[in-house]
């Protein structure tokens, strides 16, 4: 700033000291927020509904009314049926693996 | 009773007598624990087996709240998670405690009320139930992946076949 904005400012100083001393000020809470607790208060009693859930509906239908064995049975005999097929493709006379077999004992030992 | 936030227990011994006779003040189950024992300098893992043999015979579950550790053992793989510092732990349950205003006291009366519940369901026991879904669920898996392969190695023979 200038001499002369100094000089200007003169009589001003005073009321601009005076106005800053009456702004108010920022007052910092040390306290945390009211939201704080009651927000984790809800989510735990979500949480603790959650569990609840599970246990009453689920589990119990899991303990009466299992459906596991049922379904391994299935697959097992799927599984049983998809070997058959397997072995059988590779067995039959028309295979890729027969045919490359033959070829292979052909080159090796036919004379 | 208090808001379940961390409650933290300092395991000074190893020795299962001690170990017993300290846990015994404490009622598990209704808040998350945190039991430091990184003070002890020898026999660390002896001390957290001795947690786990204690927290099995007073048949305490893990549901709704967790019990932790904090201690120097790395790559543990039990019942319970040992963590290196209090800062890795689940912050979730860092709350201040403080007295609660009556809607917070209304929730809070909810949450009691659940833990009751949840207490006496698990009274029943339904921790063998979820072991054996489980198990049978992972069979299935196994199962599925072994129909999935040979599905796959019979379409891929068929195409060679023809």
């Amino acid at each position: 700033m200038s001499k002369k904005d100094d000089k200007n400012l003169i009589g001003f100083k005073d009321f601009l000291d005076y106005q800053e001393e009456k702004l108010p000020k920022i007052v910092k809470r040390n306290q945390p927020s009211n939201y704080e607790l009651y927000s984790f208060l809800e989510r735990e009693s979500e949480r603790l509904s959650r569990l609840l859930k599970m246990f009453e509906e689920k589990a119990f239908v899991m303990k009466n009314y299992p459906q596991d064995t049922k379904i391994i049975i299935d697959t097992e005999s799927d599984i049983i049926e998809k070997r058959i097929e397997v072995i059988s493709k590779l067995s039959s006379k028309e295979s890729s693996l027969n045919k490359n077999l033959q070829s292979i004992l052909n080159a090796h030992f036919k004379s | 009773m208090l808001v379940p936030t961390f409650k933290t227990i300092s395991i000074n011994s190893a020795e299962k007598r001690m170990i017993d006779a300290q846990l015994d003040q404490y009622e598990f189950g209704t808040y998350p624990y945190i039991l430091t024992i990184n003070e002890i300098i020898e026999g660390q893992l002896e001390c957290l087996t001795n947690i786990e043999e204690y927290i099995e015979e007073k048949e305490i579950t893990l549901i709704p709240y967790p019990i932790y550790i904090i201690g120097d053992i790395k790559n543990y793989k039990g019942k319970l998670e040992v963590f290196s510092s209090k800062k890795e732990i689940p912050r979730f349950y860092n709350q201040k405690e403080r007295v609660l205003n009556s809607k917070e006291e209304q929730i809070f009366n909810k949450v009691q009320l659940k833990q009751r519940n949840l207490n006496s369901i698990q009274s029943i026991d339904f921790t063998p139930t979820l072991k054996e879904y489980a198990r049978t669920h992972k069979k299935i898996n196994e199962l599925e992946l072994e129909l999935h392969y040979l599905a796959e190695l019979s379409e891929l023979l068929g195409e060679t076949n023809e």
